[in-house]
Formats: structure tokens, C-alpha cells, sequence
């Protein structure tokens, strides 16, 4: 078991400073995300940590003992951490065993029915079937080679796991179920895990603590649900799940906006704002019901446009009162509103405020 | 990266060399030199033999591996070995057997069929390993988007097989460029023959060098227009999915018509100099099998072309490594500079390396070293090439996976990239060896003394009109070229049936 | 896989291996010469062995070309390893000569060899001479046809006719020949009409197969091309003739294969044994009776009977160190003939 702390580590390529001051702890047996779009840092970062690149600045340690800090960087091959990158890479010249086994050592690599033995047990960690251990790379389909790279790098019993973007060359389908396996393993391995990606459905879903990047620098650091109900500023909320930004007031816990008044979350920061503030809404917070007139609270909109996803669809609108307040609302699939009707819009639970 | 500057550096002495022999040409000279019509005339003869060489060289090679590759042409594996094997038979052997059966080969359409005969495959080789690992899907998606089987050739698979073509028709050019021994029997008069003629006739080698270095300006043309052309090349990358091989097309009451073209091909690049050589070896009164000499010449040839190649290749490493994995200015300047030596003359750089190595290491004059240095410098491209391409199928990732399992630096290389690399560098190893093997002037000039290889002996029979007695020499080379040029097709052939 | 890494090894063993083979060849046991051989590699190595035999003194061959190895010991200069070099043409020679590399050939060497083939400075020596002929087609060109003169072949008779070889040493030589006779103008004007009549070769054997294939009537060249093929298989010659011009004509030219020994040698007394045995009875007739058909110049050895003998042609008077004539290349490329 083992905690990976990064702390005030820096990285720059040139003028540019791809990874600023990020400091970050990584609990032991979790999954953490480091979530961010593309150029944020995050591949950077964990090329740090996995000893591919030398910080400038900052330390890494795993489990208490320092392995990368200005000056002294213990090299990648004795970080003991496992990898997994973009695509797999695996390698093509190997069959499917002796890719798991390449990183093996000692008695484990050496006797054949040890390793033989270990190939098995990782094939089955992986849920690949035992036969797979003689196809060679090109046999497999794009889940089935990164389940294979998962297991290459679970089998010198890391007691962390890099995985750089592992489902981003994968179809939606093949993306989440090879997802929950992938991370499924890492548990019953016992691995601590630390996956770069840029989706955050992938982030929210698979992981126990999400670490948003952006241009560098570590913006918010949370568990999933806390992530989601209470974004550290409006482009977090924007990019972790859809967000309905509107300017505000606030005032004694409360904020008025155009939809209304609308209680904020319960936290000592949010609750002691005062003034101009900019309110984050979640579009399922956004209730329609449909309307000519608006009753008791809530505003009349029309709906612009429903993008319809079965179990659920999203809806655009448009306040009546005011054309340019544009919102986005997630309803029940089946009592979606028709584009041009028109709904009122009631605010269901608290909101997340941020000073303007 | 030390390593490849001091390579670049080796293989820019015989431009130094021209560039510091037609300093010394003065201006009014240079300019009487250069601007006369014979010198239009040879540039004239120049671009049409290499320009209708490469085009003929792409329509045989890519045709060639069209048929081999993509359609249900009967006895494919057979095709692929016999149309790879022209390769053994090295160009002034072709050109002599052709030369030696008629005459009227002794013309601009010859010149060009007898020189294509020669290279086409090295435009062939990289086609067919293109065409094999080559997604059918896309094929499918531009046939489904309504385009015919002509049209999805032209809009789909030829663009895909841009590198290919772009880096065989590069290599056949500058070949073209520097080609003496083939294009003399031709009597094409072109500017390497021209640049002969002029050490022959004046003995002045600062007029001979202003000459090269029009050729030398001919390469720089060569090698932008490949570089523009080229563009930004697409990595070759882990499919997300398993391949499929393609889908061949039936060719149906077609299959005699390909046959016959296949045949027909194989018939010209090695019936031909076959026929020759076996008729001269019969009929010639000069016949003789000196067993001593033939054995020692082989010997020489096969240890010469041996080195040659492993060194060769050693030092090609470091140039295709930084023009793969440091790809920039500096790197692309170096690999460029590989190549310009491939369009000089024999003799330019044979005489570059005879002032060089006497001014800076005169011990190793007429030495093997030295000798082996100049096949370095002669056919670094052919190494480059080949494992350029060979580097680019092992990404860089693959490095950083075997690290984090915790493999040292020399470990990855003896599990990972060599293993990856291995076809690529036996590829080039086996380029360069056929070119060693029947180099001649940097041979005849270089090698320590007493040293004759097959080349020079098959020279020296040939040039005193000894058909009889030169044959079982040039007989010889293309034997002991066969292994590498199998290697070749196998090489080409295996990339996918792992 | 593996097996491709056992080729890789295997090559790189062996280039391991070379250098060590080339120290065993390196074994030093004796006097040795070396020598920088342009005449024909066959009809050198046929008088070698003879020479070793009753000197003791090795002889190590350098063969190549005119053009490569007269270059090559130029660039080389001082530092050349050559002790003795042979051309096929004397221009080669007066190259090296120019440079100021040679030393004087010995008396001994000189003695049997006719004075006309000797520069007046001694610094080489002829031993061997080709005739310039012309070849023709003899269901082409009757008898009665043939030119008297080398230069009729730039009359308006002859046009579409004649084959040459401008781009070869052979050519140049005869240029230059009849340059130095016929002056600076009537070899302009004879070139131009060459120019205008004839169909340029890249080389002789070239001309002979052009020729004796009816594809051109007759060609500029030298005797022994069209002689060896008569003893090869004739296929290349078996409808063709020789055609020797007289009476000093340009067209009879003799162009000369010299032996020259280099001033920077550290072995003078064996390289100007080796070239004195050159020019010796013995080795000149070992020369005329090998395949070469060239002619000996020590006048007591001679040619097979089939061809016609030396002291049978007429040819002109020509001063050989004067050949190297750069205007001769001038010359050609002003016509437009290089």
C-alpha cells in the first residue's frame, strides 16, 4: 500500500510551463483522475511521475521515500511503476505472454511454469480468456490489447499504475466496459492508480478522486461528487458536466437570479458571499413543467432545441423575459418539451456560488 | 547525436572536395565551363534519363506490386522472388547483357527501359509492404462513397503509397544521377559520363568537378522535391483493431494478361542478362574458369560486401535515429547531407577520399578501412532508408513501457527496439551489400593492392572485349547477390504474417 | 526472428574478420614493386610472373584506367604508393609527367625501343602501339570507295556514314594527332564535317558493333578491337574489314602505351629493372603472341600474321609529349563534339 505525494512539483518545456506548482496526494488503493483538456499538463505530469521526465522543480515521493526531486530522480525502470499508454503499445514482436511477462524478474520471470503460471492469473485478473496468452498483438481488438497492456504493467506487482489516456482510442461502448475493467483489476490487484484523461464521464465514473488541471496548474482536487456539486470556479463546473452559469446577488445563503431566488450550498464560503456573484447550476437542477404563465416563482423560456438520448435529453432554452439568458436543462427522456414550446423553469436543490 | 554529425561530416568530404576544386576554377573558366550547349545537351540527357527512370521505375514497381499484392494473380510468392531478383543483378551487368544481344537499345527509350530493368525494385520493394499493411477498409469506404476500382487506385491507394513511392523514385534518381558503368554502355551521354570523359580528356579535375557540381545541385532538387512532396508523413502506429488482409481483385479472363506482364518483366530484367552471360560464357573463345581467382575474387567480394554493410549500417544508425526520433532542422540537414554523395560520381568521391585520407590519414591509404569508408560514404543513403522506416515502427512509447517494467537502457535495446528493427537493418544491410559488391571505381582506386573483387575482374575482362572471360565473373556476382536479395524479398514479404 | 539476428551477427563477425584477413595478405617477404597498371590488367599479368622468376623482385598490381589511375597519382603526388606506371595512351602519361612526378627511364630500358616512341626528355617510354584504322561494313562500303585520307571522312560523300567515339581517350588522341599535323583550322573544319557527317559511339566496342551490324557504314578506331574479336567468337566483326591509311596520313596514326617510372619511389633501381624487362625482347613477345594484338615496339618481336605488321604502316611523324593538348579538348567542344 502506498501514498504517491507530489509537492509544488514544476515542469517547463522551453517558455512554456507545462506542469506549475501542482501538489497532490494520491491515497492508497485509490483511482485518481487527473482530468483536464488537451495541453493542460496532465500527460506531462505523469510522465514526471513516472520518472520519464525530471521535474524542475518540487518532489515526488511514493510511500514516504522521495524519487523525483531536482537533482535526484531515481530512474523510471526503478520506480517500480506500472504503465499503461495511449493505444497499449504493445510490443508487436511479442505474443500476448511474453508481453505480460516482459517486465517479469527474479523467480517469477525465470522459471517457465512461474511465469506461466502468473500469465494466467493476470489473464484472468484482466477477464481475458487463458488462450489468449499465444496471439500475437495484431490478433486483438483495441479493448483487448489495453486490457493486455493493463496486465503487462500489473505484472511486476507495482504498487502504482500510470495509465495515460488508455480509452481514448476505443469506441463509446468498448470505452466504459473496458474502463470498469481496467479499473476492477487495479482494485483487485491492490494498485493505487492514476489515469490521465480528458473525459470526464470516464473521470466521474471510474475514479475516487478527480484532480482538474488547466494550463498547468492544478485547479480542484475532489472526490466525484463533491467535484460535480461544488465546481472551484465556473469553468470547472463547465468542464466537469454540463454547467448553467447566470450572474447573481447573493445574499444571507441565498442568490437571486433570473430564475429566481435560489438557495446556495450549505458550505461556510458559499454561504458567507455577499453581492455580485456568478451562480452554477447543474441542468438537472433545472425542473420544466409546461406553462403559459408563470405562477409561483420559477420564469417562463422557450425551448430552442432537445437533443434526445433515450433515457434522457437535453434541452436548450430561452428565458422569455430576457432572448440573450440562454439555459441548458436535462429532463426524463420521454416528457422531453417539443422545440418552440414553452415551460416554466423551477430551480430544484442548491446552487454553487463563485465571487465575480 | 555527436555520433551523426561526425557521419554527416564523413559523407560531406566529397562535396567539400568538389566545392574547394571548382573554387579554384576561376569565374571567366567556369562560366566558358558551364555555359556552352553541350552542357544543355547533358543536362537535357540528364533530366529525361532521370525523370523518365523514376516514372517508369513507379508505373513497374507499383504495376508489379499491384498485381503481386492485390490481385489473384496464380503463383503470387513466386512473382514476388523472381520480380525482387533483378536486385542480384547489378545495373552495368544488365546493361551489358542487353548491349552485348543489340545495339538498338543504344538510345533514350533503351537508356530508359535498360535502367528501369535495373531499379525498378527499389521502388517495388517499399510498394509492396505499403500495399500489404494497408487498412482495406479505406478501400471499401472510397468504393462504397461510388468510386470505381480505377478511381479508389487512384484517390485511395496511391496517395497511401506516396512515402513508398516518393523514397524508391528518390533512391532510383540519385542512382541515375551518379550511374556510369550501366549508362556508358548505353552511350547516353549524360553528366556522369560527361564528368569521365572530361578526366579522361583534359586530366582537369577542376573542370570535372565544376561539372559535378551541376549534379550535385540535380540532388538538392531531387531530395526538396521529395521533402515537399513528401509532406507530413503519418507514423506508422498499433492498429486499434485487429488487420484484415485485403480482399484481392479477381482478374478473371484477365489472369493471362497479368501473367504475361509479370512474365514479362522478369523476362526483361533477368532473362535478358541471363541469356547474355550464359551465350558469352558458351560461345566465347576467351572462356576460362579460373578456379583460384574466381574463388578469391568471390571471397574478397563477399567479405567487402559483408563489412561494407554492417558498417555501413552502424553508421547509418544515428542519422536515422535523430531524423526519426529529433526530427527538425538540424536532423533533416543531417540526413540530407547522407544523400549527397549517392549523386556524385564514383570517381568524384573516390579521388575526394584519396586527397582527404592522404592529407589526414595517410597510414590508412589503400587501406581496407579506407575502402570500407568509402562504401560508407558511397551507400549511407540505402542504410538511412531502410532504417528510417525500420525506427518508425518502434515508437518511442514502447521505450518508455519497457522502463517502467524496469529495463535498463541496453536491455530495452536488445528486447525491444533491435528485435522491432531487426527486418529494417537486414533490409539496408542487404541494399548496401549488392551495391558493395559490384562498386568498381572507388574499388580500383582504394583497395589495398593485390585486392581484386568480382567487379573489378568482370571490368577488367569486359574492357579488353573478353566477354567470354568477364561472364563467369559477373555470373558470380549475381550468385553471391541472391542471399541478400532473398533476404529482401522475405523481408518485404513476412511484415505481415506474424 | 532470431535467425535474422544470427545473419546480423554473422555480418558483423565478419567485418570483424576482415581486417585480420588482411594482415595475413600483408606478409612482407622480399623486394616488391609497386605498379599502377592502365594497360589491359590480362596482358600485363602474362609477363609478370616471368619478370618475378628471375629477379626476385614481386610485382603488386594496381589496375584501373587511363583516366582514374593518372588522376589518382596526381592527387596523390609525393605520398603516391606507385613505383611504375603503365598507360594504354601516352596522354595519360604526359599528365604525370606534367605534374612533375616522373624520374628518367635508364638507357638500358630505352635501348630497344625505337626513338620515335621516345619523348626527348626520356622521363617515359613507349613499349606497346594500336594503329588508328578505319573499321567498314564490307557489304556497305566497297573497296574502291575507302578514303585515302582521314580527313575525306569530313566530305560530304561520307555523311550519315562514319561512327566515332569522341567521348574516348582513342578519339582524342587521333584528334590531337591531326592537330599537331594538319594545324589548328583544317581541324576545326574536319571536325565540323565530322560533326555534321558522322554518328557519335560511346566507345569503340561500341563502333565495332555498330559497324559490323550494318548500322553505320565504318568507324573511327583502332586495329586491335576489331582483331580481338576475330580471335574472340567474330561475332562482332565477321562482316567487317579493316581499312589502314598510308603515306603519314593523320588516319595511320600510331598512339603509344607508355612506362614511366615515379620520382617519389624508394625502389628506382627495381622499378627501372622491371620497366627495362618491359621493353626486353622476351616480354615484348610474350605480349605480341597473348590475345592483346597490340604492337611490340623492341623490333624483334612481332604480331601474328593476321595482322598486318608494323613496319608495314606509314604512319606520321607525330611528337608525343606535345598530344596532352588541352586545345584539342577545346577544340571538340567548340564543334560541339564534348
Amino acid at each position: 500500500m502506498t501514498t504517491l505525494v507530489l509537492e509544488h512539483v514544476s515542469r517547463s518545456f522551453g517558455p512554456v510551463r507545462a506542469v506549475d506548482d501542482v501538489s497532490l496526494a494520491v491515497p492508497p488503493g485509490s483511482v485518481t483522475a487527473l482530468l483536464g483538456p488537451s495541453g493542460c499538463g496532465k500527460t506531462t505530469l505523469l510522465r514526471v511521475i513516472a520518472g520519464f521526465l525530471e521535474p524542475d522543480a518540487g518532489s515526488v515521493a511514493l510511500d514516504g521515500r522521495v524519487v523525483a526531486a531536482p537533482g535526484r530522480c531515481v530512474p523510471a525502470r526503478d520506480r517500480g511503476i506500472g504503465y499503461v499508454p495511449q493505444e497499449g503499445a504493445l510490443f508487436p514482436h511479442l505474443d500476448v505472454a511474453a508481453n505480460i511477462a516482459f517486465g517479469l524478474r527474479g523467480r517469477a520471470g525465470r522459471g517457465r511454469r512461474e511465469r506461466v503460471a502468473r500469465v494466467a492469473e493476470l489473464l484472468d485478473l484482466v477477464e481475458l480468456p487463458r488462450t489468449f496468452a499465444e496471439r500475437a498483438p495484431h490478433e486483438l481488438s483495441g479493448g483487448q490489447q489495453q486490457r493486455v497492456a493493463l496486465a503487462r504493467a500489473l505484472a511486476p506487482a507495482p504498487s502504482v499504475v500510470l495509465l495515460d489516456e488508455p480509452f481514448s482510442s476505443l469506441d463509446a461502448a468498448l470505452r466504459a466496459s473496458t474502463g470498469e475493467a481496467v479499473v476492477a483489476a487495479l482494485r483487485a490487484a491492490g494498485a493505487t492508480g492514476v489515469l490521465v484523461t480528458h473525459d470526464q464521464d470516464e473521470a466521474l465514473s471510474l475514479t475516487d478522486q478527480v484532480a482538474v488541471m488547466r494550463a498547468g496548474r492544478l485547479v480542484q482536487a475532489a472526490a466525484p461528487r463533491e467535484l460535480y456539486a461544488r465546481p472551484a470556479d465556473a469553468d470547472v463546473a463547465r468542464f466537469v458536466g454540463g454547467a448553467v452559469v447566470l450572474p447573481a446577488r447573493a445574499r444571507a445563503g441565498r442568490a437571486t437570479c433570473a430564475l429566481g431566488d435560489v438557495a446556495l450550498v450549505s458550505e461556510a464560503d458559499e454561504a458567507a458571499l455577499e453581492g455580485e456573484v456568478t451562480l452554477v447550476l447543474r441542468p438537472e437542477q433545472l425542473r420544466l413543467t409546461p406553462e403559459r404563465a408563470a405562477t409561483h416563482g420559477g420564469a417562463l423560456a422557450r425551448v430552442i432545441d432537445v437533443g434526445f438520448h433515450g433515457h434522457d435529453a437535453t434541452v436548450r432554452l430561452a428565458l422569455l423575459d430576457d432572448a440573450d439568458v440562454r439555459l441548458l436543462a436535462r429532463t426524463d427522456g420521454l416528457t422531453a418539451p417539443e422545440p418552440g414550446a414553452q415551460v416554466r423553469v423551477d430551480v430544484v436543490g442548491p446552487a454553487s456560488a463563485h465571487p465575480r | 547525436m555527436l555520433t551523426a554529425v561526425v557521419v554527416a561530416a564523413l559523407a560531406l568530404v566529397p562535396l567539400g572536395f568538389v566545392a574547394y576544386d571548382a573554387a579554384a576554377v576561376g569565374p571567366r573558366e567556369a562560366y566558358d565551363l558551364l555555359w556552352r550547349p553541350r552542357i544543355g545537351e547533358l543536362l537535357w540527357n540528364t533530366v529525361r534519363l532521370v525523370v523518365g527512370g523514376m516514372l517508369a521505375c513507379a508505373v513497374v514497381g507499383v504495376g508489379c506490386a499491384w498485381l503481386v499484392e492485390r490481385t489473384d494473380l496464380p503463383l503470387r510468392r513466386l512473382w514476388h522472388a523472381l520480380l525482387v531478383a533483378p536486385l542480384a543483378v547489378p545495373a552495368f551487368v544488365t546493361s551489358f547483357g542487353w548491349v552485348s544481344l543489340t545495339s538498338s537499345v543504344q538510345t533514350y527509350a533503351g537508356a530508359v527501359l535498360v535502367v528501369t530493368l535495373a531499379y525498378y525494385p527499389l521502388v517495388y520493394l517499399p510498394a509492396v509492404v505499403t500495399l500489404r499493411g494497408l487498412d482495406p477498409a479505406l478501400e471499401e469506404t472510397a468504393q462504397a462513397l461510388g468510386h470505381g476500382r480505377l478511381a479508389v487506385f487512384v484517390r485511395v491507394v496511391l496517395p497511401q503509397l506516396r512515402p513508398a513511392l516518393l523514397g524508391g523514385s528518390l533512391l532510383v534518381g540519385l542512382h541515375l544521377l551518379a550511374e556510369f558503368g550501366a549508362i556508358q554502355m548505353l552511350r547516353f551521354p549524360t553528366f556522369t559520363t560527361a564528368i569521365y570523359d572530361q578526366y579522361r580528356s583534359t586530366f582537369n579535375g577542376g573542370a570535372a568537378t565544376m561539372t559535378a557540381s551541376v549534379l550535385v545541385l540535380c540532388c538538392l532538387l531531387l531530395l526538396l522535391t521529395e521533402l515537399r512532396l513528401r509532406g507530413r508523413r503519418r507514423y506508422a502506429r498499433l492498429s486499434a483493431g485487429s488487420a484484415r488482409p485485403a480482399d484481392r481483385q479477381r482478374l478473371g479472363r484477365w489472369t493471362p494478361v497479368g501473367l504475361l506482364a509479370a512474365a514479362g518483366v522478369v523476362a526483361l530484367a533477368v532473362g535478358v542478362p541471363t541469356y547474355a552471360l550464359v551465350h558469352w560464357l558458351v560461345v566465347g573463345s576467351s572462356t576460362a574458369f579460373p578456379v583460384a581467382d574466381l574463388l578469391a575474387a568471390t571471397g574478397t567480394s563477399l567479405a567487402l560486401g559483408a563489412a561494407g554493410a554492417a558498417i555501413t549500417v552502424v553508421l547509418a544508425a544515428p542519422v536515422a535515429w535523430l531524423a526519426v526520433r529529433h526530427r527538425g532542422r538540424l536532423a533533416g540537414l543531417l540526413e540530407g547531407s547522407t544523400y549527397v554523395s549517392t549523386s556524385l560520381p564514383g570517381i568524384v568521391i573516390a579521388l575526394a577520399l584519396v586527397t582527404a585520407s592522404l592529407r589526414v590519414v595517410p597510414d590508412l591509404y589503400q587501406t581496407y578501412a579506407l575502402l570500407l569508408s568509402a562504401y560508407a560514404v558511397l551507400f549511407l543513403p540505402r542504410a538511412v532508408v531502410s532504417l528510417r522506416a525500420a525506427i518508425e515502427q518502434a515508437p518511442p512509447v514502447l521505450d518508455d513501457v519497457a522502463r517502467s517494467l524496469g529495463t535498463g537502457p541496453l536491455e530495452t535495446i536488445r528486447r525491444v527496439t533491435l528485435p522491432l528493427i531487426a527486418p529494417g537493418v537486414a533490409s539496408g544491410a542487404a541494399l548496401v551489400f549488392l551495391a558493395v559488391s559490384t562498386e568498381l571505381t572507388a574499388t580500383l582506386m582504394l583497395a589495398p593492392i593485390d585486392v581484386a573483387t568480382l567487379a573489378t575482374r568482370f571490368w577488367s575482362a569486359s574492357s579488353s572485349v573478353a566477354y567470354g572471360a568477364a561472364a563467369p565473373y559477373a555470373l558470380l556476382m549475381v550468385l553471391i547477390s541472391l542471399p541478400a536479395t532473398v533476404l529482401l524479398g522475405r523481408v518485404s514479404a513476412g511484415g505481415g504474417d506474424r | 526472428m532470431p535467425r535474422k539476428l544470427r545473419a546480423l551477427a554473422l555480418v558483423a563477425a565478419t567485418a570483424v574478420a576482415l581486417p585480420a584477413l588482411a594482415a595475413c595478405g600483408g606478409g612482407d617477404d622480399g623486394p616488391s614493386i609497386t605498379v599502377y597498371n592502365a594497360q589491359h590488367e590480362q596482358l600485363i599479368t602474362q609477363i609478370v610472373p616471368d619478370f618475378e622468376k628471375a629477379t626476385g623482385i614481386k610485382v603488386k598490381l594496381r589496375n584501373g584506367s587511363d583516366l582514374e589511375l593518372a588522376n589518382q597519382i596526381v592527387a596523390e603526388g609525393k605520398a603516391s604508393p606507385a613505383d611504375v606506371f603503365l598507360t594504354e595512351n601516352s596522354p595519360a602519361m604526359t599528365l604525370v609527367d606534367g605534374a612533375g612526378l616522373l624520374t628518367k627511364v635508364e638507357p638500358a630500358a630505352l635501348k630497344p625501343i625505337p626513338r620515335q616512341y621516345v619523348p626527348a626528355d626520356r622521363d617515359w617510354t613507349g613499349f606497346l602501339a594500336r594503329s588508328t584504322v578505319l573499321l567498314y561494313n564490307t557489304q556497305k562500303v566497297q573497296q574502291a570507295d575507302l578514303p585515302t585520307s582521314l580527313l575525306d571522312l569530313a566530305k560530304p560523300a561520307w555523311k550519315g556514314r562514319v561512327a566515332y567515339a569522341p567521348n574516348g581517350a582513342d578519339f582524342q588522341a587521333i584528334v590531337s594527332a591531326v592537330l599537331q599535323l594538319e594545324g589548328e583550322d583544317a581541324t576545326r573544319t574536319w571536325l565540323q564535317g565530322l560533326k555534321a557527317n558522322g554518328r557519335v559511339y560511346d566507345g569503340n566496342n561500341s563502333v565495332l558493333q555498330a559497324v559490323n551490324a550494318g548500322d553505320v557504314d565504318a568507324g573511327i578506331t583502332y586495329h586491335y578491337y576489331w582483331a580481338r574479336d576475330r580471335q574472340e567468337n567474330g561475332e562482332n566483326s565477321d562482316s567487317s574489314a579493316l581499312h589502314y591509311f598510308t603515306d603519314g596520313d593523320p588516319g595511320a596514326f600510331l598512339s603509344v602505351s607508355a612506362a614511366g617510372v615515379l620520382a617519389s619511389s624508394s625502389k628506382q633501381s627495381d622499378a627501372q629493372r622491371f620497366v627495362e624487362y618491359l621493353t626486353s625482347a622476351q616480354a615484348q613477345q610474350a605480349m605480341g603472341d597473348s590475345y592483346a594484338l597490340e604492337y611490340p615496339l623492341n623490333p624483334e618481336a612481332s604480331l601474328p600474321p593476321e595482322v598486318k605488321a608494323l613496319d608495314a604502316l606509314q604512319p606520321p611523324k607525330v611528337d608525343l609529349t606535345q598530344l596532352n593538348s588541352s586545345k584539342v579538348v577545346d577544340l571538340m567542344q567548340q564543334v560541339g563534339l564534348l
